[in-house]
């Protein structure tokens, strides 16, 4: 067991969310080195690794291990249980980026163990100063109750693909003898949201699912826009229609968590923003309020070049003076904000419009011809 | 104490489809899937390269009886034709299954699905996705198996098959949440557990290929068929041993020794790179052992060869094969776009396994079956694989025979009494056999003893074997397995304890193992994967048989099955 130790329990810590997130391009990826450098240079490195008893509070268990630059985290965990402490719960799988099982919370964002690697980690989170041994944080994912160490309550993430119905329905269609016929771009439609592994990374990070329980999640919607724009499905309408809600499609706040962790680049907040879109060109803005937010947001832009603050409420939760109820629920507001001065009794058009405008009907000419 | 009409351990391509294919022709009956990792993390969702169905997309020359030859062939005769026929029949059919039911093949320019050359096929037939086969197929599988109300029971370890009278009657299994154990009782239970990679220190396979239903078949006294013939991939990756697909060669890679030779065409010159992967895997040892390999760090001689794809252009490597590219990108900094690849065989696929005929009823014998017991998949020797398998026929076997095996238990379980058995027996004994191992004080990790003993499987019993070299590792075996008992555990608990799960399957890997190095000892012939140095050449007239192994402590128990031989009379083979 040389060159590794477990230097025991040091802080107590409560929060289990991550701080912050670098993005890809705050920090300079340099070429890898040779095979040869991967394989034969060693240095010290320590791991400080969430440990945690379900519904117990967690605390931080440091191990320092010998390890190459090349070693996936998940070898340098393998490592740590096999020689130093098989204690420590985590799960793996096939090692090679394919099964989802090793999602974790490493250096502060979702990832996959065997997917990244010492040397990256320590260049982007740990770059080192004076000597000093670089660490790595390892934390089970977030929005999923904690059963051991790294190893959390699934059964939520399961439930909610399973509202999407993730399957091909080809109910009510003559099924041919022979293949469906899918041309290359119709199947390259749906690469991106085939490749996703469901690993939870992007539902560990995702905001709307923390404040709301019952939002399907980045990973359910990917699925779900694979299986209405599969070609072979004939339920896209109806699955439309389910995905048009607060707990589906209009659920996600755009805050770009899961296209930014995502191991296999699924962009799920992408996928999303082409399920509103379908939604979009279906419904005229009395359907719902997210529907009627897009489609204000861009008709009071186009008109004055910047959103006129008093129609856009009327507009959006009053639903053109039609919802009573809406509109009595944000009286209260409106009468504050006169009250503190704050209500925007004039509106001057912006003077871009003219500009705004034009880009505005360039894009959305440009969208109509893409279709 | 749970009841199901039917129990499946195994929720990859091969318990899935089995399941599903229950559930589809008789959806009342109460199906119960049990996997030690979540189903859609099996082994098979790791498959790349393919699926091989004579579909006539590419090449209308393509017949089912030329994809039956090809197996038979490279199977090195050993090869049950009868199931190897119904495979071939069966394949394109079986795909279109697939394809009807979600799965994202890749496709023709008019939208049929794609196929690919692959080694030892003479022709394009192998269906893929990318090189994400076995993910696309799994996974859509695995999402019909809640659609279709299949029972799952996710992370749940299965310790022990219980079989009373030649009759399966239903497992015990272990909660990993939460330690609990659990008696299945069942009209029929199917194994689907798949393989046994874990046996060596390099292979391709993910940690829970550990021959878990292998084993305990084995200790519950049933034979396992033609254990020695281990596939050896030729081009896992130094050092990590994770798979570089053979979909790379099939798109048109070289191999290079160090002097940059495609020394392929010394050992194969019709088929170079596609050649079957029993002649490739051999022909890299033997052009390291010539001193021709290379090490990485420069020096000649050493442990790998070169996989080159640079002629193959960037967008041809990125739009084929990408998850090669990135797989080597990532273990070992190589872009293979600019850089040739370093790989050596790895330890891949068990052609053998838990005997069954060609409706995956297990056998006892070579003329008796087992009661209420079924097997598919890696796990199970029907035998379509013979001596050697052609890669894309694996995942194959597993839609084939695991849908073949769940239509067959809807109808067997139709008119069978759930069986009785005193469950409080086994629990009692099962939970003595947990505390025994927690409790047990002995000195060594599990990652020491384990480590050794794949050292010594991979020494003794690897790609070239000898009888000498093959008793000192049978030695060697019984010594470590007497080690089992001075395995100390750190963890204690019972919830989520990987640590004892470990402990149990590496007991399973020590029974496998000396499985494996007992038939491999007593073939004294050289058959397709199983090569021998002092028995260099195939001897049809007293090895043209499946071996049966019978596990005791005592000792193995050798006997011989005939083959079934009924179209293709053998030949030498050549490629
Ligand atoms: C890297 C790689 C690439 C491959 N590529 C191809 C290819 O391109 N084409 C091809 O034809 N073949 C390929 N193969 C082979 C093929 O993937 C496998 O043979 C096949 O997937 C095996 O499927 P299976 O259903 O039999 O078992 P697996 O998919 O291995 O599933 C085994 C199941 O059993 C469960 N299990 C095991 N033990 C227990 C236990 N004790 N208790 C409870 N559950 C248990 C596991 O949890 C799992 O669910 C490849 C193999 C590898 C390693
Ligand atoms: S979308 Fe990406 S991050 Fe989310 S489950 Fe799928 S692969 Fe993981
Ligand atoms: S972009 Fe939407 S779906 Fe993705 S993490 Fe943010 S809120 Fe969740
Ligand atoms: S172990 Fe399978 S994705 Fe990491």
């Amino acid at each position: 067991m040389a060159g590794a130790s477990v230097k025991g329990v040091s802080s107590i810590w409560t929060s289990a969310k991550p701080l912050f997130c670098l993005t890809p391009l705050d920090w300079p990826i340099t070429p890898l080195p040779s095979a040869k450098n991967l394989s034969f240079f060693y240095m010290q490195v320590t791991f400080k690794i969430f440990r945690q008893a379900s519904n117990r509070p967690a605390k931080i268990q440091d191990y320092t291990l010998d390890v190459t630059p090349g070693n996936t985290i998940l070898e340098c965990l393998n490592r740590i249980k096999w020689e130093l402490d098989g204690t420590l719960a985590y799960r793996k799988n096939c090692r090679n980026t394919i099964c989802g099982s090793c999602a974790m919370g490493i250096n502060g964002r979702s990832a996959l163990a065997c997917k990244e690697n010492v040397r990256q980690e320590i260049e982007r989170f740990s770059p080192q100063e004076n000597g000093q041994t670089p660490e790595i944080t390892i934390a089970p994912l977030g929005n999923f109750p904690v059963i051991k160490d790294l190893v959390v309550d699934m059964r939520s993430f399961w439930d909610h693909l399973e509202e999407i119905d993730p399957y091909v329905s080809t109910q009510g269609r003559a099924i041919p003898e022979r293949e469906f016929l899918q041309t290359p771009e119709e199947r390259s439609r749906l690469e991106q949201t085939g490749n996703c592994i469901m690993c939870g990374a992007c539902y560990s990070e995702c905001n709307a699912r923390e404040v709301n329980p019952d939002f399907v999640g980045p990973h359910a919607l990917a699925k779900a826009y694979r299986m209405a724009t599969d070609s072979r499905d004939t339920q896209t309408e109806q699955r439309l229609e389910e995905y048009n809600s607060l707990d589906g499609a209009w659920g996600c706040t755009r805050c770009y968590q899961c296209n930014y962790v995502c191991p296999m680049d699924v962009a799920p907040m992408d996928q999303i923003g082409k399920i509103k879109g379908e939604l979009l060109d279906r419904h005229d803005k009395t359907t719902n309020r997210p529907i009627r937010h897009r489609k204000v947001l861009i008709e009071l832009v186009k008109e004055g070049g910047w959103i006129d603050e008093r129609k856009f409420g009327l507009y959006v939760v009053g639903n053109y003076f039609q919802d009573i109820r809406g509109l009595l629920s944000i009286t209260p507001l409106g009468l504050r904000m006169v009250a503190n001065g704050k209500f925007p009794l004039k509106f001057h058009p912006s003077e871009g419009t003219e500009e705004v405008r034009s880009l505005i009907e360039r894009v959305q000419e440009a969208e109509r011809k893409k279709m | 104490m749970l009841e199901h009409d039917v129990i499946i351990v195994g929720g990859g391509l091969a318990g899935s489809r089995a399941a599903l294919a229950i559930k589809q022709t008789h959806p009342s009956l109460d199906v119960g899937l049990v996997a030690k990792t979540h189903p859609i993390r099996s082994h098979s969702v790791a498959a790349q390269g393919g699926i091989a169905a004579s579909l006539q997309n590419v090449d209308s020359e393509d017949a089912w009886e030329a994809h039956a030859f090809d197996t038979v062939k490279g199977s090195d005769y050993l090869a049950d034709q009868d199931a190897v026929e119904f495979l071939a029949k069966d394949a394109p059919n079986t795909i279109i299954d697939l394809e009807h039911m979600g799965v994202l093949f890749s496709r023709l320019p008019d939208g049929r699905i794609a196929q690919r050359a692959f080694g030892g096929h003479s022709h394009k037939r192998t269906c893929y996705a990318a090189d994400k086969t076995g993910h696309a197929i799994l996974h859509e599988l695995v999402n019909n198996l809640r659609h279709h109300g299949v029972t799952i029971y996710e992370e749940w370890y299965v310790m022990q098959l219980i079989l009373e009278d030649n009759e399966a009657k239903g497992i015990i299994m272990y909660h990993l949440l939460d330690g609990h154990l659990a008696v299945v009782r069942a009209k029929a239970v199917m194994f689907a557990t798949g393989g046994y990679g874990r046996v060596f220190n390099t292979t391709s396979n993910d940690y829970a290929s550990t021959g878990d239903g292998l084993a305990m078949c084995a200790i519950a006294g049933l034979p396992l068929e033609d254990m020695e013939f281990v596939q050896f991939h030729p081009t896992g990756l130094y050092p990590a041993g994770v798979l570089i697909s053979e979909a790379v060669r099939g798109e048109g890679a070289y191999l290079r020794n160090s002097e940059g030779e495609r020394f392929m065409e010394h050992y194969a010159p019709k088929q170079m790179e596609l050649a079957p992967r029993d002649i490739t895997s051999r022909a890299i040892t033997l052009e390291i052992r010539a001193g021709r390999g290379l090490h990485p760090d420069g020096t000649a001689g050493g442990p790998c060869v070169h996989l080159d794809l640079r002629h193959m252009g960037k967008e041809k490597i990125m739009s084929r094969v990408p998850f090669c590219w990135e797989e080597a990108h990532r273990l070992v900094g190589v872009d293979a776009i600019h850089q040739p690849m370093p790989v050596r065989p790895t330890a891949h696929y068990s052609m053998g396994g838990i005997p069954v005929n060609t409706e995956g009823q297990v056998r006892w014998n070579g003329d008796t079956l087992v009661e209420g017991f079924f097997a598919a998949g890696e796990c199970a020797c029907v035998s379509v694989h013979g001596a050697n398998r052609l890669g894309s026929n694996s995942l194959l076997e597993c839609v084939v025979y695991g849908k073949r095996t769940g239509i067959k238990l809807a109808q067997y379980v139709q008119n069978r009494k759930m069986p009785s058995f005193d469950a409080q027996t086994y629990l009692d004994k099962a939970q003595k056999r947990i505390y025994g191992l927690l409790e047990q004080e002995g000195n060594m990790r599990i990652g020491q003893l384990r480590q050794q003993f794949q050292d010594c499987m991979s020494e003794h019993c690897g790609v070239f074997r000898t009888d000498a070299i093959m008793q000192e590792g049978l030695d060697k075996i019984r010594q470590l397995q007497d080690q089992y008992h001075q395995i100390r555990l750190d963890d204690q608990g019972d919830c989520w304890n990987t640590e004892l799960i470990e402990a149990l399957e590496l007991g399973n890997l020590l029974v496998v193992g000396e499985m494996i190095l007992a038939s491999a000892y007593n073939r004294k012939e050289s058959r397709g994967a199983h090569s021998r140095e002092d028995y260099a050449t195939r001897d049809d007239e007293k090895f043209l048989q499946h071996t049966l192994s019978y596990y005791s402590p005592a000792g193995i128990d050798i006997q011989y099955m005939p083959v079934v031989i009924n179209r293709f009379q053998p030949q030498e083979r050549k490629y």
